[in-house]
Order: structure tokens, then C-alpha cells, then sequence
């Protein structure tokens, strides 16, 4: 097995490396090398913790594994295709456990950030637990486009080129994505408030009726 | 200018205004994309949430362990693979010729059944013929 992909292969681009990866296993590797972090990292905010993230790339990269020698070049980037399998496995996880976008995640959020990064949990800020929360809310292609943009840090033409809109369309979900985050923040504070306000309310019965 | 055209330039400048003002936060710079919407508070408030979201979204690295397992299991995986197709490939050969030699004989087959009618429809309408052709 080849320890490391040859250096003949990194400099090679796109299209003839997926040719050889059809029946080479190290060009495999070396496309391997190139997108995993990026694919782990869409992954892991979709998710929201490192071992599903782990999980669902080993299972993106080993489908690709299997479909690739079948994989037709239309003249989009080969992360597309990377995303879209991963995309449909993340939303088959997200079916199969039931984890449905409203009731449970706010609570998943907050404990895996607390489960895995504690000292980052005392150092954040509310609003920004708050805005992760809020993400999570959100329609699957507007928390794509956010993972996309920020994330991975992808221009515009090459997310539109992976969610098959264009770039102008793009900016425009942009926009109607922030203009969601921003009701669904509000929305989360006013129901926090809310629960604030009647635990307060209990305990001050709770008091009195001792 | 009517007023939907209107709100509809302010739309789409507030949009590429959010998109520079993003691009702006990745490459560090002071961008001063907002300065034109510090009045209005609906737009403040979607360029405070670019920064949230820039400062939320940071990138994960996933562990190296498990970056080399992976990639150790995949390379194993693409041999077997490419080994079992090697195989596959002749068999696949044999499989076509079984088939082609099966549709052969089935078409021979059904010839042999249905060429004795074939010559008595053939027969009757010969006969049919000469009958309607002769004088009575």
C-alpha cells in the first residue's frame, strides 16, 4: 500500500485525477487528501458532534469509492458531487434518528458544546450558543449555503456551482437566510424569557406556600 | 420611480452589500460596506449577524488518527475492488456469450413451432387466391 500519494499526483488536476482514481488507488488517496477536512467539516455542523462527523466521511468517501468508477464529469467541481453524497447521508441521519430540526436540537447543541469543548462553553458568548441554535432551525439548503460560506469559506459562483443555483441566487438566499436567523433568534429569546419568567414565577409560589 | 422598483434596487444593494461585507470579515479587512445602513436598524442588525456568524463558524479539524485510518481503509478497500473487477471483467464476457447463444436458440425454437402453420396459412391463401381468381 502506498504510505503517502506521489508527488506526480498533487500536481495533477482535477479531471485526469479522477480518471486514474477510477483504477488507481492512490489517486483515490490523494482525492482523498484534498477534500476530507472539507467534507468532515460540512459534516460535523450539520450534525453537530465529532463522531457522527466521523462516521457519516468514512461512509461519503467509501460511497464515492464505489460510485466513482461510474462518475461522469459535467463540468462541475468534484466536491459537488462529494457534497451531494454527503448531504443525502447527513439527511438519511437525520431521518433515521428522528432528530427532527425543532424540538430536541437546541438542547443537542448545548450539550455537545458542552461535552466537547468546555472550556470553549464558559468562554462563549450566549448570543453566539444562541446563533448555533439558531442554525440548526433553519432549512437544510439555508444551513448548507451557511456551512459553505463561512465554513469552508467558498465563493459564491462555487457554492452556487454545488447547490445548482446561480451566483446571484446565491447572494439572495444569503440574504433571506439572515433575515430567518434573525426572527428565529428572536424567536429563541422571547421563548427563553418566557421560561425565565414562569420558573421565576414557581419559585416565588413555591416559596410562599412554604 | 415606483415604489417596488425602488424597494427592489434597495433589496438587491443591501444583498451585494452583505456578501462584500462577509468577503471583507475572511480577508480581515474594515470593510465599510454597513456604513451606509448604520440608520437602519433592520440592516445593522443583519450585518451584526455576518460578524456572529463569522466568529461562530470557525472550521473543525478532524483528528489525525482518524484521518490516516481512513484513508489506510480506503486504499485497502480500492484494491479489493479494483482485484474483484479484474476478475468480474471475464466472466462478464461468458455471461454475454450465454445470453446471445440463449436468445438463439429460443428464436430457433419458436421457428420450428410455428413454421408448419406458417406454411398452411400460406397454402390456404395461395388456394384462396387461385379459387377467386378462376372463372366459374
Amino acid at each position: 500500500l502506498p504510505s503517502k500519494p506521489f508527488s506526480r499526483l498533487t500536481e495533477l488536476d482535477e479531471v485526469e485525477l479522477i480518471d486514474l482514481a477510477k483504477t488507481d488507488s492512490a489517486a483515490f488517496g490523494e482525492l482523498y487528501e484534498r477534500y476530507v477536512k472539507r467534507i468532515y467539516n460540512y459534516i460535523y455542523y450539520r450534525t453537530g458532534n465529532h463522531h457522527d462527523a466521523e462516521d457519516l466521511t468514512a461512509r461519503v468517501f467509501a460511497r464515492a469509492l464505489q460510485h466513482i468508477p461510474t462518475y461522469v464529469d459535467r463540468g462541475l467541481p468534484f466536491s459537488a458531487w462529494l457534497y451531494r453524497i454527503a448531504h443525502n447521508l447527513v439527511v438519511n441521519w437525520h431521518r433515521d434518528r428522528g432528530r427532527r430540526k425543532l424540538v430536541p436540537l437546541d438542547e443537542m447543541v448545548m450539550s455537545t458544546l458542552r461535552s466537547e469543548a468546555p472550556e470553549r462553553m464558559t468562554e462563549h458568548h450566549e448570543e453566539q450558543d444562541l446563533l448555533l441554535i439558531a442554525i440548526r432551525t433553519l432549512p437544510e439548503e439555508r444551513q448548507q449555503l451557511l456551512i459553505l460560506k463561512f465554513v469552508e469559506r467558498l465563493p459564491n459562483a462555487e457554492i452556487g456551482e454545488i447547490m445548482g443555483r446561480s451566483e446571484g441566487a446565491i447572494k439572495s438566499l444569503y440574504h433571506r437566510t439572515l433575515l430567518s436567523l434573525r426572527d428565529e433568534i428572536e424567536h429563541l429569546q422571547q421563548s427563553a424569557r418566557k421560561k425565565n419568567h414562569r420558573g421565576g414565577r414557581d419559585r416565588r409560589s413555591n416559596t410562599s406556600e412554604d | 420611480m415606483p415604489r417596488e422598483k425602488q424597494q427592489k434596487i434597495d433589496k438587491e444593494s443591501l444583498e451585494q452589500a452583505l456578501d462584500r461585507h462577509a468577503e471583507a470579515l475572511f480577508k480581515r479587512r474594515a470593510g465599510s460596506d454597513a456604513t451606509p445602513y448604520k440608520q437602519n436598524a433592520e440592516a445593522a442588525t443583519l450585518f451584526h449577524l455576518n460578524k456572529e456568524l463569522h466568529a461562530a463558524l470557525v472550521p473543525v479539524e478532524p483528528s489525525d488518527s482518524f484521518i490516516e485510518q481512513l484513508r489506510i481503509g480506503l486504499m485497502v478497500t480500492h484494491g479489493t475492488e479494483m482485484t474483484r473487477r479484474k476478475r468480474v471483467r471475464p466472466s462478464k464476457r461468458l455471461n454475454l456469450l450465454q445470453a446471445a447463444f440463449s436468445v438463439f436458440t429460443f428464436a430457433t425454437l419458436i421457428a420450428k413451432i410455428l413454421a408448419p402453420f406458417v406454411v398452411v396459412i400460406a397454402f390456404l391463401v395461395a388456394r384462396r387466391r387461385r379459387t377467386v381468381s378462376s372463372p366459374a
